[in-house]
């Protein structure tokens, strides 16, 4: 990962510590951090060729919870590389949802989610609009807890001639806070597949998520 | 104003200030006078002198009840010599009664009366039977702790009773039933027969003075005003509510939840990808999630099966149940001791006398 890359990431990370303290000193209000490390992995196929990738990325997220309203956002880059004869290349994801929470273990939410994938010769950018639901239950202890999120996408915009055909993803995982520390560690499978060209090509995305986190909550 | 005008005030002022004086000092004069008249022998004008020092009217105008009570025996006791030595015997023995009746405790000097006047005096105290009262005017007292205590004075050997009645002389306490030779201290713990603490209220003390054949005599009313005064007693703690106890054994809500979820994110996560990339061979990490969310939902599971007993509940609970009765433990000792500590407050006022109709 390059300098210049680090820059949009450092920048997220410390844009959402600032709010941290801001927005814990507002009624019902919490807001959560994380980095973490994430092996990535994509495959890509396009009859009858599969190229597939793999790297390391670097992420963090945020989300803002207020009353039964939240926001969510998501920052990675990384590069990857192949033991094929295909050039490197890097990878810069972002997304931004807004959800609500009807129930205490249920949240809706919707949003862009942005993936680009960069290489010597350009840029691939795919823009999805998802639509996703998060279902969460206590292990036991409200310390301890899984989650499944999936998603479909709704509309997306890719940098490709064939039309965009469908998408959906999925991720699953664990979180464990830590007593009486405003601290949390979450492991996590994350996929998304989606295809253009009715089929005739398919990026999946796996990453394996271990996040440390921090929350405040007021 | 004039001169005839000043000194009319000034004479007005001048027997204002000395009517007082001229009043107080003709008691006392009178009894001098009537005290060097029975020196000199002439025992019907001290007679005469010392029955008007006994002028009540007089008597009153002295300030120091003290020096009216000195005044009153020496009068008592020069008036009954005289009337002795005048001849006046009877009219001597019923001072002497009066004398007696006024203070039981008083002798005649022998080294100033001759043993004729002092002999009658006690003939005369022997056959009287008078008891004389001696108490606080106010007095407090824990029940239980202390007491009423007062004294009798008596003139003669007789038989005495003492009693509390209220104010219907209905008897509350019998508190004496007996001879009396001289004096005799008695107290009262503030309860009736059955140990139970007088209500307040106004009561009498009657000590009633009996002959041998037990007919009254003569009977000293004295009135008690009595107030009971009791702390007031603290409320018992609560019992811990419902809300406060917490479950002592695992329902089966989390245990399940747990299995459920673990269960269902762990297939999920290793069974969907698949759906949605049949044809990609997947990160074999996702295996490591599933297996991980499934296994963390088993061991909840087993951890808070249903039924399984939740030890620090079940001492959180015992915990509270121990400072509960140990509340509630001091509360009822604390109640147990201010139910015991009654004050009475007793107020005695100016005693009466009844005659009887015994001797």
């Amino acid at each position: 990962m390059t300098p210049r890359r680090m820059g949009p990431l450092a920048a997220m990370l410390l844009a959402a510590s600032a709010a941290a303290g801001r927005l814990s000193a507002q009624s019902g209000v919490g807001l959560t951090v994380s980095l973490a490390p994430m092996p990535v992995q994509v495959t890509r196929t396009a009859e009858p060729a599969a190229n597939r990738f793999s790297g390391l990325t670097i992420g963090g997220a945020a989300a803002v919870r207020f009353g039964r309203l939240r926001l969510d956002l998501r920052y990675l880059e990384g590069g990857l590389g192949s033991d094929q004869e295909v050039p490197d290349q890097d990878i810069v994801e972002g997304e931004l949802l807004l959800g609500v929470a009807p129930l205490s273990w249920l949240v809706v939410k919707a949003g862009p989610h942005i993936r680009s994938f960069v290489t010597s010769q350009g840029t691939q950018r795919w823009v999805f609009w998802e639509g996703r639901v998060t279902a969460a239950a206590n292990l036991g202890s409200p310390n301890l807890l899984t989650y499944l999120e999936v998603w479909h996408v709704l509309g997306a915009n890719v940098d490709a001639v064939e039309p965009y055909d469908s998408g959906n993803g999925l991720e699953g995982g664990i979180r464990l806070a830590m007593n009486r520390l405003p601290f949390w560690g979450q492991l996590a499978y994350r996929i998304d597949h989606n295809s253009i060209g009715d089929g005739a090509k398919t990026d999946t995305v796996e990453q394996l998520v271990f996040a440390i986190g921090w929350f405040v909550r007021r | 104003m004039t001169r005839r005008g000043i000194a009319i005030v000034a004479g007005l002022v001048a027997i204002c200030a000395t009517w007082q004086p001229v009043h107080g000092q003709t008691a006392a004069s009178l009894l001098e006078d009537g005290i060097r008249a029975y020196q000199e022998l002439e025992f019907e004008a001290a007679a005469g002198f010392l029955r008007r020092a006994l002028d009540p009217a007089l008597g009153r105008q002295l300030s120091d009840p003290a020096a009216s009570r000195v005044l009153t025996i020496r009068a008592l006791t020069y008036l009954a010599a005289a009337e002795m030595l005048g001849g006046n015997t009877d009219s001597a023995r019923a001072t002497f009664e009066r004398l007696v009746r006024f203070d039981t405790r008083y002798r005649p000097d022998q080294l100033i009366f001759p043993p004729q006047v002092t002999n009658e005096y006690d003939a005369v105290r022997r056959a009287s039977k008078v008891i004389t009262f001696d108490a606080p005017r106010h007095k407090t007292l824990r029940v239980g702790q202390d007491s009423f205590s007062f004294e009798l004075f008596a003139s003669s050997y007789h038989e005495a009773v003492v009693e509390i009645r209220d104010r219907d002389s209905v008897r509350v306490r019998s508190i004496y039933r007996g001879p009396i030779v001289d004096s005799l201290d008695l107290d009262w713990d503030g309860r009736d027969p059955e140990r139970l603490v007088v209500a307040s209220g106004p009561y009498d003390l009657w000590i009633q003075s009996r002959d041998s054949t037990g007919i009254l005599v003569r009977a000293l009313r004295v009135p008690l005003d009595i107030t009971v005064e009791t702390p007031d007693t603290l409320a018992h703690p609560f019992e811990p509510a419902d809300s406060m106890i917490l479950p002592e054994q695992h329902s089966s809500g989390p245990g399940v939840q747990a299995l459920a979820g673990g269960l269902l994110v762990g297939t999920a996560v290793a069974v969907l990808p698949t759906l949605f990339s049949s044809d990609t061979d997947l990160m074999g990490g996702r295996l490591l999630v599933a297996g991980t969310v499934s296994v963390a939902g088993i061991t909840t599971f087993f951890r808070r099966r249903p039924g399984k007993p939740i030890p620090e509940n079940i001492q959180l609970n015992q915990a509270l149940y121990r400072s509960y009765r140990d509340s509630l433990a001091v509360v009822v000792t604390e109640n147990e001791r201010r139910k015991t500590d009654v004050q009475l407050v007793i107020t005695t006022g100016s005693q009466s006398v009844h005659e009887g109709p015994g001797r």
